[in-house]
């Protein structure tokens, strides 16, 4: 093979005089050109995650390579930017790839999630107290993808593959959209791997606005994005990588038995908060907290005291220093968030208590406990689909890479709070891997099926765009793969529920062509459908 | 000094040729030395040739574009030299290149036979001459000049994944062309 690229490289050295006279200066790359708007207003400077706010115009696109699209837009010579982008569906990969071994892909995307199904609820009437039952008819906003390859091995020795099924998706979303793995028909139980977050962090008011802060996350909101995330194999390194944290040691104040009286339910909450004297030898970082006043030289980080039965109630309240101790934390109660002298309260109560511990036994405990009072909110049931242990790498992975643990600290974390890391690694984009082996026989082939369910990306309704209505569906052929893919093909099972508005598989319901052969070469395939009504 | 006159004391036997072409192509030859093998002496050596392989072709040969005929040399001495060292020296450039041009080779099932040099180069030059600027000059400077891709990222002030990723394309693109055309290597 080194012959064959050497070969490759002669030719481009024969190259005509012409060619290399005009590459003798560069040009810039044209990037795809954005148009977006963020809510502007500094008071929401730091959105919650998960909410996307803004508005995609499509202007140009790069690749020259790209099949025509059927031309249901102007403007569009390849697949919407859509507002919500759910990411591509991607391609299996073996960590061990071996030359003898090929792989066929045959992709099915299945629109049966869209069909209408009736939900029946109740609701207790605000008047009467009665119970009131209602239904109403709703759907998946997304496509049965079954993802088949046939691996093939021309030696004659059996080779055992160390296999990855990459998908996108958050921990939060993750019992909605994770792949079933089936080999020659037979379930496999794989390993799941989490990839870091996947986006970036923008300023207040957006990529290419008027700051450069880094307030705000940019989940990856394009294909090219998830591109260039998997392209060079270091997202993949990375989440492979063993993620650790020294045992460093903090030193604790926690606020104990905390309550506060209230006149009644619409008087303001008290709060409670934790002075101290700032110092550049050591790193505030809490768990509870989440307001934050400056006075007279002395730093104030305070808490709105909850509701009995609210669903936070009972949560640590521990403000923690990392490389020294202020020495002269106090506690104070305040009428409501603002923790000025004027501001105090008698009616809240609670006691401040100082240990030492180390920050990764603090980690585990609210691991723990985060466990136990917010992850039911996922999916509505106290299940989840992520193990504590992972959900705490992530938490680690995201504070040294991202935290105040991190070299680079992003100002949407430099508060130290880590309930907003917490939060935030429940609804991060990421790249989640299904780990398992394969074993193919000397001489034959086998079979691996994937399936799930793979949401759409999508603008919202209420932004009135021209992909409003429209959901897309990506497909990265071999992004990030090392198997040697020879054939593609590609099925829609449209079920009378969909019209294609644009796509670059070539299907055409309307003539029948429902299936059709790929080119591995093509990287990105592209579905974008309306629902029929 | 223009190239013509410099061609001219090529062609008078005048040594002062070597010198002029040093003083107007020497940083040319070297980056292209340098960013094949990275080794600075292997490198100033290489340029050296050049000179001397310059020398020894002219005359008979005229060339009509001077920069790219000596560049060529130079690319060819250079991955010559990696040809016989790289079991002993770590070229990365070279390593680097090679490993990335392995992706534009096509798969041997679809080949009609294989070609030479010239047909390999010919198609190469049909194929870059379907793109836009952009992608074309993109390949060059990056396969004919041997630009890492950090640089290239800074020089088209664009980030260093999205320099690789259309790189990527390219090179799919490339490997889909030879393989549409019959040819293999």
């Amino acid at each position: 093979m080194k012959d064959k690229s050497k070969k490759l490289f002669d030719g481009i050295t024969a190259l005509s005089d012409e060619l290399i006279e005009e590459a003798a200066s560069p040009v810039n790359i044209k990037r795809r050109t954005w148009v977006k708007w963020t809510a502007a207003a500094a008071s929401v400077a730091v959105l919650i995650s998960g909410v996307l706010i803004g508005v995609f115009a499509f202007k140009g696109v790069g690749d020259s390579e790209a099949p025509a699209a059927s031309a249901a837009y102007t403007g569009h010579d390849e697949g919407s930017v859509f507002m919500s982008y759910a990411g591509p569906v991607l391609p299996l990969n073996a960590l061990n790839a071996d030359d003898s071994i090929t792989a066929k892909r045959e992709l099915t995307f299945d629109f049966e999630p869209l069909r209408k199904y009736e939900v029946t609820d109740e609701y207790p009437d605000p008047k009467t107290g009665e119970t009131v039952e209602y239904s109403y008819f709703t759907n998946d906003n997304a496509s049965l993808v079954t993802d088949s390859y046939v691996l093939t091995n021309s030696s004659d020795k059996n080779i055992t593959l160390d296999m990855l099924y990459p998908f996108c998706t958050s921990f939060s979303d993750l019992y909605k959209y994770s792949p079933k793995i089936t080999v020659d028909g037979n379930a496999v139980e794989p390993e799941l791997i989490s990839g870091g977050y996947a986006g970036g962090f923008t300023g207040v008011y957006g990529n290419g606005g008027r700051d450069e802060t880094t307030y705000n996350l940019e989940q990856p909101s394009s294909f090219l994005e998830y591109e260039e995330l998997l392209l060079d194999g270091s997202y993949l390194d990375n989440a492979l990588k063993e993620v650790s944290l020294a045992d460093t040691p903090v030193v604790v104040y926690e606020v104990v038995n905390y309550r506060a009286d209230r006149e009644d339910k619409n008087s303001p909450n008290p709060s409670i908060g934790l002075a101290y004297t700032p110092g550049d030898e050591y790193t505030p970082i809490s768990y509870g907290f989440h307001g934050y006043h400056g006075e007279d030289g002395k730093h104030t980080q305070v808490f709105s005291v909850p509701h009995e039965g609210m669903k936070n109630d009972g949560m640590s309240k521990c403000l923690m220093f990392i490389g020294g101790d202020p020495g002269d934390v106090e506690i104070g109660f305040y009428k409501t968030l603002d923790t000025s002298k004027t501001n105090k309260s008698e009616a809240a109560y609670g006691e401040l208590v100082r240990y030492e511990s180390t920050l990764l036994n603090m980690l585990e405990r609210f691991t723990d406990e985060f466990y136990e009072f917010k992850m039911y909110e996922n999916s509505g049931t106290e299940e989840c689909a992520v193990s504590e242990q992972m959900y705490l790498l992530e938490v680690i992975r995201t504070l040294t890479e991202h935290g105040v643990l991190s070299r680079d600290v992003k100002d949407r974390y430099s508060s130290g709070w880590l309930m907003e890391i917490f939060n935030e690694v429940n609804t991060f984009k990421r790249v989640l891997y299904e780990r398992f082996s394969v074993t193919v026989p000397a001489g034959s082939s086998v079979r691996i099926e994937v399936k799930m369910l793979k949401e759409a990306s999508f603008d919202f309704d209420c932004a009135h765009t021209e992909a409003a209505g429209i959901s897309g569906y990506d497909t990265a052929v071999s992004l990030g793969s090392s198997l040697n893919f020879t054939s593609l093909a590609a099925n829609i099972e449209d079920r009378g529920l969909v019209e294609i508005v644009r796509d670059n598989f070539g299907f055409d319901i309307a003539k029948g062509i429902k299936h059709v052969e790929l080119d591995t070469g093509t990287e990105r395939y592209y579905l974008e459908v309306r629902e029929l009504e | 000094m223009q190239d013509e006159r410099i061609i001219e004391l090529y062609f008078m036997r005048d040594e002062s040729a070597i010198e002029h072409t040093e003083y107007k192509y020497g940083s040319f030859c070297r980056a292209i030395a340098d960013r094949i093998l990275g080794v600075y002496e292997d490198s100033e050596e290489c340029v050296s040739d050049t000179w001397l392989r310059a020398w020894s072709k002219m005359p008979p040969e005229r060339p009509l574009n001077l920069k790219a005929w000596l560049g060529r040399i130079t690319r060819n001495l250079s991955i010559d030299r990696w040809n016989k060292e790289h079991a002993k020296k770590r070229y990365t450039g070279a390593q680097v290149l090679l490993d990335e041009l392995k992706e534009c080779v096509p798969s041997s099932f679809s080949v009609e036979h294989e070609c030479e040099v010239n047909e390999l180069s010919q198609a190469i030059e049909r194929w870059l001459k379907s793109l836009d600027k952009q992608d074309r000059v993109l390949f060059m400077r990056r396969y004919w000049y041997a630009i890492s891709v950090n640089d290239l990222a800074i020089e088209c002030k664009a980030n260093a994944k999205t320099v690789a990723s259309k790189l990527y394309r390219l090179r799919k693109s490339l490997k889909r062309y030879l393989e549409k055309e019959g040819i293999s290597i």
